[in-house]
């Protein structure tokens, strides 16, 4: 792929498991290898270790962004998990917010809780606001509850009781008795240290829930790298773009649920900050699939997500999926409407033109207008076949001119992509004329200038190897994770203080979690504190890099002001959460894959006749290497590379910047 | 194929983006936790005869309301860009006096392109009780009153207007705010209009909304046309009004003809004393609601997908109440249980789809003291269970139909309000037994830690949702005030002083059972 140098000195490697394909990306003294291996679902440590020995990289430390967790959930294939709860609240978690997902549907389904009636307790114990203790738990009443949750058969146990996050000490006397009897706990006052009930009962809950699945595969895993020979480190990205040691791992899988995709938000914030760029949008598409990104100066984070309907209320990067990509199928509806996905073709039969499937797709709808260069598609290692595109395109039409319903399968999928741009970007606040899309995945190149045309952004970039953009982003990703701590108090002289407190001892224990991990140098924190006007439901959250209280009242004020046009500055504030980013800088930087050194030779390697905007015209074909500084391309144009093509319409320029990025501009 | 058959996706994302980013920029800005969070709030594109074109509505009480209200401002005023009218008469565009509804003109140079509007649930606009909605009699007792009035007049802002609607809030700052971030959507709305309308140009845009009203009236009347042809009748009813005991009848007949509906509720009461009046717009929500369902949500919602549907209601009806009747109740009751009698009608017609009636009632809870050192206004809708079908038990402890706003975490409930939560939990075997169950209700009970006022406002408390089919009843809801260890049984509406100590507790219905037993 990039370069086939092996056996250098490895000295880092990411391994990023997807559904069909396992990818490789290494570190190494002569720049970077990669490597790419079907994946094993059924034993998923199998292509992670098949990876690393056909790299040749079983000393390196290994970065792994896993699926399991988020697997494990998705097709409810955890333990038997219990869930504890304060006495009369068992129920949270089957009651939820109350409301039902689908607006218009008369069989209304909830989605189901991890833990079932029979797999329900309570503990006799009552702490209200304040940490005030309405009802002392005994120690007997949790050695009765303890038994009780053996006696159900439970692996693994959640406990989430009322007000743990302003007094810890119940849930820990549980925790205590249930690890006597050999069952795993989860506590709520450590995964998810914050207030409201239902979001931190469903997080810790769905952390003990794949708790012993994934322990059971990091075992695996290590085990069969320690016997592979060297012992290299093992990390696992969390969904927060950072990594934990496979240990915190364990204990926190919950954090790993956006494991995989986080990887091309990093490698795209990256990008932005080594170009100067402040805002972009990262804009990864696939075969089946789109995701899109903010970067605002760093990742956008969200403590909004769901998995299988049900919240994880843990730090995320914000990523929006929408079900649309090279693989998307066409299809007319019942009152004759051109759709286009979600269904998606997949890799196998795959769209039309590979030869297998007759649905016509996205990808087929681009080859027949000429944006696919058969030749070239996938460094030629791949026949198409033109002609199925065009024929599953006219039978879709009565007919009906391919090109013409080419046009418009691309126009809606270009529509349903903008729609998912506009949410993270128009829709919170952002104008994406003040953004650069960077362009990646498969598909993404093709029709990112298109894309930007519409939302009138004005720059694209496109990375050097688009394929491996999300592996490069688990390089890049630092060690470290968020921490957490519920408040709740007025801001004031006397609260400072308090702050202050709350703050040193966060920041110890980072710094220890840190060192037991094995960093003993420099770490960097951001703190910030989530805060409202007293009577409010809702937090702004502000940067607070000092507890001073003239300093956090100005910075929320214009917080306040820029996100909801107005403040109020004689009313009292209230501080919700602290929140401390911990994280250590990576050691090594490692650069962008470098272009091959081939020779350029600044020509075309064809012509081939193209449509856009609805006019056929004839464009050139580059191979990307030979896209050289001194020498940009005019629209109509294709580049090719082995894992993607980079699509130049009428009035674009593309040119290869300092770090060798494709940068494309509307020359107008 | 048909015209437009490649063009209308993409215009439909388009010009439902403009709706949906209307949408984001009202809940983004705006203060109360109605609107934040419970998301109690609608935006749409009108094309310029005030037909709707597109919606982003977050329940569907919303859902038919907005084609009147544009009407009322169109009778009422010929705007000019930069205008903002403003309503909430429930009996010229509105439904009920808390809904403050928006309505501006998008002008690309002199050529109207659309109108855009919006609707938002404010939490207080004065009246009897916090957070307007008690036992009144008349509308006159339920908050101020807005006909249509100019609330942005060439751009510049009506601040008397604005001072109008805080001064009659108990909540004036919140108000200020809110309405602040809703004129602040109708900026960005029209901005995005406009930007669309200069992407397609004037003709294409104004093409596109009669196409996409079209298409939605097509794949509705495909879908009407699958429903077998008949009349279909049937009688539900609320406990009572509040001030008698009588149970007050919402009769029904839908006869589904070829393509089209014809909805008719003669038969239904005549309009009430107490609070559960509708104004037609509540009515056809709730109408609409239930075709919704059944032709499936996919259906861009606009006029052409409201037009195979026709619905009747005689002169002086609960569901088409006129002037000075109160109304606060009928957004929140009526109409689940309008949506009842028309499932139930339907149920005749579509075996294999209908299910059993759902809880019915949204167990209003308002508890607050408007003096003392701390005043105070706390107020929830209470869950109950889904009634099962055919091919599905019901869901327990969910919102259904008309409503689907969120409960209030009993973490922030506690540090907010003298309140106590002393249990919350899915209230067994409520649901109605069959060979699918009803879904159960919930039990929540709340103990008061200071001297208060207390408003109860709930229905299906002497009657259980009924079940389908052979199918139980659920059980129906119960209401308990428990004073000193003596506990007492609460009537569905009422409002009443406690004491600190005093326990409410409420136990909401379960879903209706369908089928009969398995043996």
């Amino acid at each position: 792929m990039i370069e086939d140098v092996r056996g250098g000195d490895i000295s880092l490697v990411a391994v990023d498991v997807g559904g069909t394909i396992t990818d490789l990306i290494a570190v190494h003294t002569a720049g970077l290898t990669a490597l790419k291996v079907p994946s094993t679902p059924h034993e998923p440590e199998k292509g992670v270790l098949d990876a690393i020995s056909g790299a040749g990289a079983s000393g390196a430390t290994v970065v792994h962004g896993s699926t399991v967790a988020t697997n494990a959930i998705l097709e409810r294939k955890g333990s038997r998990t219990a869930f504890i709860g304060t006495e009369g609240f068992s129920d949270i978690i089957e009651i939820g917010r109350q409301e039902r997902p689908d607006l218009y549907t008369l069989a209304v389904t909830k989605p189901r809780p991890l833990a079932g009636k029979p797999l329900r307790f309570e503990a006799p114990e009552r702490v209200t606001a304040g940490g005030t203790v309405l009802k002392e738990l005994t120690r007997k009443d949790a050695r009765e509850l303890s038994r009780a949750v053996a006696r159900s058969g439970a692996r693994s146990a959640a406990v989430c009781l009322l007000f743990s996050f302003e007094r810890p000490e119940h849930e820990e006397m549980i925790s205590e008795e249930l690890a006597a009897l050999g069952i795993e706990t989860s506590l709520s006052c450590r995964i998810l240290p914050e207030y409201r009930e239902y979001e931190r009962a469903s997080t810790t809950l769905i952390n003990a829930y794949i708790a012993p699945v994934m322990g059971e595969y990091l075992d695996r895993l290590e085990s069969s790298l320690r016997d592979g020979g060297k012992r290299g480190g093992l990390r696992l990205m969390h969904s927060a773009g950072g990594t934990v040691s496979a240990r915190l791992a364990r204990s926190r899988p919950a954090d790993l649920i956006l494991s995989g995709p986080a990887g091309g938000a990093i490698a795209a914030r990256w990008l932005a900050g080594s170009l100067g760029i402040d805002k972009a949008v990262s804009f990864d598409m696939g075969g089946t699939s789109t995701d899109v990104s903010l970067i605002d100066q760093g990742l956008t984070i969200t403590r909004d997500t769901r998995i299988s309907g049900l919240p994880v209320a843990l730090p995320m990067v914000d990523i929006h999926t929408i079900g649309a990509g090279g693989g998307s199928i066409a299809f007319l509806d019942r009152a004759g409407v051109l759709k286009v996905g979600p269904e998606s073709a997949g890799a196998d039969p795959g769209p039309a033109c590979y030869g297998r499937g007759k649905s016509p797709t996205v990808t087929d709808a681009n080859v027949s207008l000429g944006r696919l260069e058969p030749a070239w598609f996938l460094g030629g290692t791949m026949p198409l076949f033109p002609d199925r595109s065009a024929g599953a395109l006219k039978e879709l039409a009565y007919g009906r001119n391919a090109v013409k319903v080419a046009e418009a399968i691309l126009e809606i999928a270009l529509s349903h992509t903008e729609g998912a741009v506009k949410k993270i970007s128009l829709e919170r606040g952002h104008d994406p004329r003040d953004c650069a899309l960077i362009a990646f995945g498969g598909a993404g190149p093709m029709h990112a200038c298109e894309l930007a045309q519409r939302l009138e952004m004005p720059r694209v970039i496109v990375p050097v190897h688009p394929g491996l953009f999300s592996s490069v982003g688990m390089l890049l990703a630092e060690p470290g994770r968020d921490h957490t701590r519920s408040i709740l108090c007025v801001l004031d002289e006397k609260s400072v203080g308090a702050l202050s407190r709350s703050l040193e001892e966060l920041r110890s224990q980072a710094t220890t979690e840190m060192r037991k991990e094995g960093f003993k140098g420099v770490l960097s924190f951001r703190t910030s504190l989530d805060m409202r006007y007293r009577g409010q439901s809702h937090e702004v959250s502000v940067p607070a890099p000092r507890m001073d209280l003239q300093e956090i009242r100005v910075h929320f004020e214009q917080a306040f002001a820029s996100e909801f046009g107005y403040s109020r500055p004689d009313q009292e504030i209230e501080v919700v959460n602290m929140r401390l980013s911990c994280r250590a800088p990576r050691q090594e930087s490692p650069l962008q894959a470098s272009p091959p050194t081939v020779q350029s030779r600044g020509e075309p390697l064809a012509e081939k006749e193209m449509h856009f905007d609805g006019r056929p015209c004839t464009g050139r074909v580059y191979s990307r290497w030979d896209i050289v500084p001194s020498r940009p391309v005019s629209g109509p144009a294709l580049i090719v590379q082995d894992d993607t093509t980079t699509v130049v319409p009428p009035g674009w320029r593309a040119s290869v910047d300092m770090m060798g990025n494709l940068e494309l501009e509307a020359s107008s | 194929m048909r015209a437009g058959a490649f063009t209308l996706e993409v215009f439909r994302n388009q010009v439902s983006a403009v709706a949906e980013e209307m949408g984001a920029a009202l809940h983004h800005s705006a203060y109360s936790p109605n609107i934040k969070e419970r998301k109690d709030h609608s935006c749409a594109v009108f094309d310029p005869e005030g037909k709707l074109a597109a919606q982003a509505e977050h329940i569907p009480v919303h859902l038919g309301a907005m084609p009147e209200t544009v009407r009322a401002v169109l009778d009422r005023f010929n705007l000019k860009p930069g205008d903002v009218a403003v309503l909430n008469d429930p009996y010229s565009g509105g439904t009920h006096l808390p809904d403050i509804s928006m309505v501006s003109p998008a002008f690309k140079g002199r050529r109207l392109v659309g109108f855009l509007a919006s609707r938002a649930h404010h939490s207080d606009v004065g009246g009897l009780a916090p957070g307007s909605l008690a036992l009144s009699s008349d509308i006159f007792q339920e908050g101020l009153i807005l006909p249509p009035v100019l609330i942005r007049r060439h751009g510049d802002p009506e601040q008397g207007v604005v001072d109008l609607i805080c001064r009659n809030s108990r909540t004036p700052e919140e108000r200020s705010g809110d309405i602040a971030a809703q004129i602040g959507a109708h900026s960005v709305g029209e901005h995005r209009l406009l930007a669309l309308a200069e992407r397609l140009g004037t003709g294409a845009l104004i093409r596109g909304y009669s196409d996409l009203m079209d298409y939605s009236e097509e794949l509705t009347r495909l879908a009407i046309s699958r429903i077998p042809r008949g009349d279909y009748a049937f009688t539900d009813h609320l406990d009572n009004d509040g001030f008698s005991d009588e149970p007050v009848p919402v009769k029904v007949k839908v006869s589904v003809k070829s393509g089209s509906v014809l909805v008719d509720f003669t038969g239904t009461s005549p309009a009430v004393e107490g609070p559960f009046n509708c104004p037609l717009s509540v009515t056809l929500s709730a109408t609409y609601y239930v075709f919704r369902c059944i032709t499936g949500g996919d259906i861009p919602a606009n006029d052409g997908a409201f037009r195979p549907i026709e619905v009747f209601v005689p002169e002086g009806c609960l569901v088409a109440a006129k002037r000075p009747r109160p109304v606060c109740g009928g957004n929140i009751e009526t109409s689940q249980r309008i949506v009842d009698a028309l499932l139930g009608a339907l149920s005749d017609a579509l075996p294999e789809l209908m299910p059993a009636a759902s809880y019915g009632t949204m167990s209003n809870l308002s508890i607050g003291r408007a003096s003392g050192p701390y005043p105070f206004s706390y107020y929830e809708t209470i869950a109950g269970g889904a009634g099962g079908g055919p091919a599905f038990a019901g869901a327990s402890a969910t919102q259904a139909h008309m409503t689907n706003t969120l409960n209030t975490p009993i973490e922030a409930l506690e540090c907010s309000y003298p309140l106590r939560v002393l249990h919350y939990r899915i209230r067994r075997g409520s649901g109605g037994s069959g060979a699918h169950r009803g879904g159960d209700g919930l039990d929540r009970a709340l103990e008061v830690l200071e001297d208060c006022t207390v408003t109860v406002m709930g229905d299906r408390r002497k009657t259980g949702p009924w079940g389908l089919s052979g199918g139980a009843p659920g059980k129906q809801g119960r209401d308990y005030l428990i004073s000193e260890g003596n506990r007492r049984k609460l009537s569905s509406k009422i409002t009443f002083s406690v004491n600190s100590g005093d326990v409410i507790r409420i136990l909401t219905p379960g879903g209706g059972g369908w089928g009969g037993h398995l043996a």
